[in-house]
């Protein structure tokens, strides 16, 4: 019944797609790892990171691609600013306490851009919005591949931060043992502040290369959020790059198993095999350790 | 990176010192903010001073109301509060803007011609609910409007999963229920008292469906057979299918292909539009939302799906973002309609309404926001009948004579602003008289122009549908 080009077509947009999925997640394991701390409102900041493209497109003209610095700066900015204003006063809370100020956060962020710019749909046309590469049978949106290509420039440049900078290898410190960094004469309170910018930075990298062919609209983190979190635990908790090749592995799974059952239970698949993965390894496809 | 070991101790203290102070502020500073609130929402909710109850020190009522001599102690009510209940907030949120905008200016263009004249002029006041998207809480508001707000009537809610709790709610209670905007056929089907649905459903739609597509095959000499439906899979988009599929299925159709998507969760179609072209249909049916919409049009477009002709049914298709956003790849695609901007051209006044609703809200008017419009103006029609026979003082028997005139109802075409016949209840509570238009987006201007039926027709179709290839 499926053929082969089907298959490596479904395969190929389900890495697509799963770049993406990847990157928030990302941001969201870098949070998680560095300081344990649950953070509702990241797919919000990957929204927040796609109106932003939208309107410096639609004011300065600025393709999306080339404001990558922009978006990253500003939502890199914010992040640290809740992370001094808000996280960082909640760090020793109780957990319920941790979870009830971060969905705070989502509701603030959320309905506050649907109150200050509607509720209304968005979109992004670009001179390679409807743009198709087609390989033999196979299809390749151009927008989409360039956001593959950009996910992977991030994920190479925060591999080459974590492990060959002085900074990098000491937010992997504070992540490791917070104490000992800490006596090593590590600033915690600015691995905070950097941990927490960099994983809402790069959440926006990602709400910006969606917003360059997903409708872009104030509800549209909700449901990238919840993938995000199942990524996580999936790869692993705080696995950073174990977080990208797990959002690879939803989005081949889902787009894959539309091939064989109904397109609807795609996402059951992705969430059965979330799971099965679960119960043999509890801590995750990359997770260290046995607990 | 500048690594300085403090004492931790010490600095730690200091923190702590910092924070319990900062702590019992914030928490001094939030319980006066919620006392403000508290205090700033009972003094907006509550009203200022019943009025009615004081018929002796209304010594102006039997002078100017010498029409109605049989009731010279009828107080005389300022206003008469209707509910709405829309999805203001959630996925909904745009959706529900829209038809708030068609209410608010209905009740302004019923106030400002006299309000309703047999209440001595009372104005309509509307009370909103949001029902976030949600039957339970689109049930929640029922009640709160109904038992707090003291409305005579609820209107609303859009989604069919929401009005069919919140008007099982009503159903209740006893309150008129006035249902301009959702089109599950099962709504009309419950048997109740109370619900009246003024505009046509699903199965209506889909017969209509059924008939345009017969007129184009005769029309264009083209043969038509397989048939494919994608759709959302909340009740709305689960009950259009399933009626697309038992009226095309009957009238010979094939269906090739059904595939349902959850909008909310949506992160690509790719797969839901590769089943549909591995199917081969001549027709597609879609019943989406509007960013769903927007990605099942561009993902058509980049998997290169070319049937012949795309029909919508309406929602997210029509909604005016939609139409902004999507552009040039929106094109060619028909919607089935309640109601277009072009029938200005064939419902008279309309033109100068539309200028005055565009003036002020920066939109046209659409099918949503022109449905809740004629749905406020049922209502209307159905409160100066009922103003006649009871009082609104007394809630039960003004409700019961609100319900009592809408049965007997009869609204002649040239009253409303939709393209039907006029409006009329079966003993089922829905409007035999409504009936659907077929639109498309033309290309020469990105508007949606009328093309079925003939006679109020402003286009002809375009069909098939230019190849995405052939497209310049």
């Amino acid at each position: 019944m499926v053929s082969p080009t089907d298959l490596v077509n479904a395969m190929v947009s389900g890495i697509l797609v799963g770049s993406i999925y990847s990157l928030i997640a990302m941001g969201l394991a870098l949070i998680w790892g560095v300081m344990n701390i649950i953070n509702f409102a990241h797919g919000d900041f990957m929204m927040l990171g796609a109106f932003l493209t939208y309107w410096v497109y639609t004011l300065l003209g600025l393709d999306p691609l080339l404001s990558i610095p922009i978006t990253f700066i500003t939502i890199f900015l914010l992040g640290v600013l809740i992370q001094k204003g808000v996280i960082d006063r909640i760090l020793e809370a109780p957990l319920l306490s941790q979870i009830a100020a971060t969905f705070a956060l989502v509701l603030i962020i959320r309905y506050g851009a649907e109150a200050w710019f509607g509720p209304f749909t968005r979109r992004i046309v670009t001179s390679y919005t409807g743009e198709v590469i087609n390989l033999g049978p196979l299809i390749l949106p151009l927008a989409r591949l360039l956001a593959l290509i950009v996910s992977i420039i991030v994920v190479l440049v925060l591999y080459i931060f974590l492990t060959r900078t002085y900074v990098g290898i000491a937010l992997r410190a504070t992540s490791q043992d917070r104490e000992a960094a800490q006596l090593h004469g590590i600033n915690v309170s600015t691995m905070y502040k950097l941990a927490f910018g960099l994983g809402t930075g790069i959440a926006a990298i990602g709400g910006l290369l969606l917003s360059t062919f997903y409708p872009i609209y104030p509800e549209m983190g909700g449901y990238f959020a919840l993938l995000a979190f199942i990524i996580v635990v999936f790869g692993g908790f705080g696995s950073v790059f174990g977080a990208y090749i797990s959002g690879l592995i939803i989005g081949v799974a889902q787009s894959v198993s539309a091939l064989f059952i109904l397109p609807t239970l795609k996402d059951v698949v992705a969430f059965l095999i979330f799971i099965l993965v679960i119960l043999f390894k509890p801590t995750g496809l990359f997770g260290k350790g046995g607990g | 990176m500048r690594g300085i070991i403090r004492t931790p101790g010490i600095s730690l203290k200091v923190i702590k010192m910092n924070k319990a102070i900062s702590k019992t502020l914030l928490t001094v500073t939030l319980v006066i903010v919620i006392i403000a609130i508290v205090i700033a929402v009972y003094f907006v909710t509550t009203p200022p001073a019943p009025t009615p109850t004081s018929p002796t020190t209304s010594p102006t009522s039997p002078t100017t109301s010498p029409t109605t001599p049989t009731s010279p102690t009828k107080p005389t009510v300022k206003e008469i509060k209707v509910g709405v209940i829309l999805p203001l907030s959630g996925p909904l949120a745009q959706t529900g803007a829209d038809m708030k905008r068609g209410i608010e200016f209905a009740v302004k263009k019923i106030n400002e011609q006299g309000g309703i004249k047999s209440l001595g002029g009372a104005k309509i006041v509307v009370v909103y609910g949001d029902s976030a998207g949600k039957p339970e809480t689109g049930a929640a508001e029922a009640e709160r409007l109904i038992t707090q707000e003291k409305v005579v009537a609820l209107v609303g809610a859009y989604q069919s999963a929401v009005t069919k709790t919140a008007s099982e709610v009503a159903e209740r209670y006893e309150v008129p229920f006035i249902n301009p905007d959702s089109t599950s056929p099962a709504l009309t089907e419950r048997g109740y008292k109370w619900f009246f649905r003024v505009t046509p459903h699903d199965e209506m739609f889909a017969e209509q469906h059924v008939e345009f597509v017969k007129w184009l095959e005769e029309k264009y000499g083209v043969e038509i057979k397989r048939i494919a439906i994608i759709h959302e899979d909340t009740e709305w988009g689960t009950m259009s299918a399933e009626a697309w599929k038992k009226y095309f299925s009957q009238a010979g159709y094939e269906i090739v292909k059904v595939v349902s998507y959850h909008a909310a969760t949506v992160t690509s179609l790719d797969s839901e539009v590769d089943a549909l072209k591995a199917a081969n249909p001549d027709i597609v049916l879609a019943a989406c939302y509007v960013s769903d919409a927007i990605l099942l049009v561009q993902t058509c477009k980049l998997r290169d799906f070319n049937p012949l002709a795309i029909i919508a049914q309406d929602a997210g298709f029509i909604n005016p973002s939609y139409v902004k956003e999507v552009g040039e790849d929106g094109f060619y695609i028909f919607s089935r309609e309640v109601f277009n901007w072009d029938l200005f051209e064939v419902v008279p006044g309309l033109k100068e309404l539309n200028e005055e609703y565009k003036a002020e809200y920066g939109v046209d008017l659409n099918g949503n926001s022109a449905r809740d419009y004629t749905g406020i103006w049922v209502l209307y029609y159905a409160l100066e009948e009922a103003g006649k026979k009871a009082d609104p003082s007394d809630l039960k028997a003004f409700r019961a004579a609100i319900r009592e005139a809408l049965v007997n109802l009869y609204i002649p075409k040239d009253k409303i602003i939709m393209p039907w016949d006029g409006v009329k209840f079966d003993e089922k509570g829905q409007n035999i008289l409504a009936r659907g238009i077929i639109v498309q987006m033309m290309p020469d201007d990105g508007k949606y122009h009328t093309v079925y039926p003939p006679e109020i027709a402003t286009r002809e179709p375009i069909f098939p549908m230019p190849k995405w290839s052939e497209r310049k």
